[in-house]
């Protein structure tokens, strides 16, 4: 049986009125990089919400499906849990703007009593500063707080922030799209070198197919709210089924 | 129409506006003197009238002496009633925090329940009720029947009843302008909804918070009313506990300035004038030493 890190199973999601999702079907095996794409609007960054439960958070917001990562029902243990474990990375960088570089990285770890001395937590917040791409160019400046940093700097600060809790699975929402590209391109570096060495699943949202052709396994397109297409990111992006998946790799949509 | 015809027109065109732009402009700028002009001469006439009187005995013997009006030439100062008031400031900040900074959060992050509504709304129509009538309740309850007199600690409670809405509002509006993406992050690394509050929300809306504590601080120290019937207006010796009769600044002004002799009125611009130094001073060294967290 192959054990799939993330199964979306008829996910339907209502915000208010609106049926945002209508039905959304996937899985994600483990050490991979899924891909989901498709015009602004269609509802990626929901799906990536209800697999965290950050749609807890909108009491307006209503979840009717299944998701299941490793096995397990996220909808039935507590919202914090699924969370500690499933990293997420979001559109806009959002450092805390209070704390330092060092804490901003080193408070999940403290919180969730994943370290047990200082040293540990100097090494944990190091290693996920690497791991993010951020350490040589804030080691000298750990204490600073994050405000001065780039918006490049800040998005790989927040990469960092989730690495640290070692999470499982990471959920990337299009982590590039309001950045520069050589910072773009440091994060894909990060984000391959997450996958290849730390085994860590990814689900990223981007609205580049070039991206997704570099960096995914799989590729799920979708719209409106409903998956149209999904594979093995070659065969979809090189080889579109539906007109709407080719038009959109085409830039028209 | 000939191109030089059209700019000429333009021009008229252009000229009729500008003049009317200096009418209105004209109009702002007298309305703005004529809203700020009573605060100047507030300053001004109390300044004036507070200088004097303070230097008649000096600014150090005006803050700690105790009045005795019976002698023009050396009136004393309002010693007494400032440290009344310092002890009032104090109390009431403490319940007054205590209170307004969980009704603040709840207000802020819960907002979608009927309860902090509700909330927010008493808050909201506390704060147009009138503190005469406050400070009568609290007469009825903490003076007449639990105590027995008048006594500093039901002039506290009367001024936390006071200021709290203040707080709350003021609170719950700094908390509510925190960007959602910092909550989604908070939340997205597993922080619970209440370390979320506590170690993300309210220190980065902490300058927003303290402003609020600030008003409510410097609202206590100038009450009057709700001070009326709780304190009695003992402005001659410090009490020597919470529930004994004792005085305050803005009390002592209400009481001295009634009085029919000129020794009075001198302590009473006197006490004016520092009570203005006091709120102002306090006002502007706090929002300068809080820094506001940048996002
Ligand atoms: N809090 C919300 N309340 C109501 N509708 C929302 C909310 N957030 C997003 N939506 C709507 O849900 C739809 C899907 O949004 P989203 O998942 O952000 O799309 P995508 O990430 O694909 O651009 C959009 O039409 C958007 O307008
Ligand atoms: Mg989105």
């Amino acid at each position: 049986m192959v054990e799939y890190a993330v199964e979306v199973n008829d996910l339907h999601v209502w915000l208010g009125e609106r049926h945002i999702l209508q039905g959304v079907t996937f899985r994600c095996p483990e050490r991979t990089v899924t891909a989901i794409m498709g015009p602004s609007g269609t509802g990626k960054s929901t799906v990536l919400r209800a697999i965290n439960r950050l749609l807890d958070l909108n009491p307006e917001a209503k979840v009717r499906g299944r998701v299941k990562i490793f096995g397990v029902d996220v909808y039935s243990v507590e919202p914090y849990v699924v969370r500690r474990h499933v990293g997420m990375v979001f559109q806009e960088p959002n450092p805390f703007p209070h704390i330092s570089i060092y804490d901003n990285v080193a408070l999940g770890p403290k919180l969730h009593g994943i370290v047990r001395s200082k040293k540990e937590l100097d090494e944990l917040v190091k290693w996920a500063l690497e791991k993010a791409m951020l350490w040589d160019e804030v080691k000298n400046r750990l204490y600073d707080l994050p405000t001065k940093l780039s918006g490049g700097q800040k998005q790989r600060l927040s990469l960092a922030r989730a690495l640290a809790l070692k999470p499982r699975i990471l959920l990337l929402d299009e982590p590039t799209a309001n950045i520069d590209p050589v910072n773009a391109m440091k994060i894909e570096e990060a984000i391959k070198s997450i996958v290849r060495e730390e085994g860590i699943t990814v689900i990223l949202v981007t609205h580049m197919p070039a991206q997704a052709v570099r960096i995914s396994d799989f590729l799920v397109f979708m719209y409106k709210g409903k998956v149209v297409e999904q594979g093995p990111t070659r065969d979809v992006a090189l080889h579109p089924r539906s007109e709407l998946t080719e038009r959109f790799m085409r830039g028209e949509l | 129409m000939s191109n030089s015809q059209i700019l000429i027109q333009q021009d008229k065109v252009y000229r009729k506006r500008r003049i009317i732009n200096y009418i209105g402009l004209t109009v702002i700028v007298a309305l703005f003197i004529t809203a700020f002009l009573p605060l100047f001469h507030i300053v001004y006439v109390t300044t004036i009238n507070g200088v004097k009187a303070v230097s008649k005995v000096g600014l150090l013997e005006f803050l700690t002496a105790p009045p005795n009006p019976v002698d023009p030439q050396n009136p004393g100062g309002i010693g007494p009633a400032l440290v009344g008031t310092l002890i009032l400031v104090v109390l009431t900040t403490v319940f007054a925090v205590l209170l307004a900074l969980p009704a603040g959060v709840f207000i802020a992050e819960f907002r979608y329940s009927g309860m902090s509504r509700l909330t927010l709304l008493l808050a909201l129509i506390l704060m147009e009720f009138p503190t005469v009538l406050i400070g009568l309740t609290v007469y009825a309850i903490f003076v007449e029947r639990l105590i027995g007199r008048y006594n500093m600690l039901a002039g506290a409670i009367a001024l936390t009843i006071v200021v709290l809405p203040y707080m709350i509002v003021q609170i719950s509006e700094a908390l509510r302008h925190i960007p959602y993406n910092l909550r989604e992050a908070a939340f997205s690394i597993g922080l619970t909804r209440f370390k979320t509050i506590y170690r993300i929300l309210v220190p980065v809306a902490r300058r927003g918070i303290l402003v609020g504590v600030l008003i409510g601080l410097a609202k206590a120290a100038g009450e009057t009313a709700p001070l009326l019937f709780t304190i009695g207006g003992a402005y001659k010796m410090v009490p020597e506990s919470l529930l004994e009769e004792g005085g305050a600044v803005p009390l002592l002004i209400y009481h001295y300035i009634q009085q029919p002799s000129e020794a009075y009125h001198v302590l009473a611009w006197g006490a004016a004038f520092i009570l203005m130094l006091v709120v102002m001073g306090v006002m502007l060294i706090s929002r300068a030493v809080v820094k506001e967290v940048k996002l």
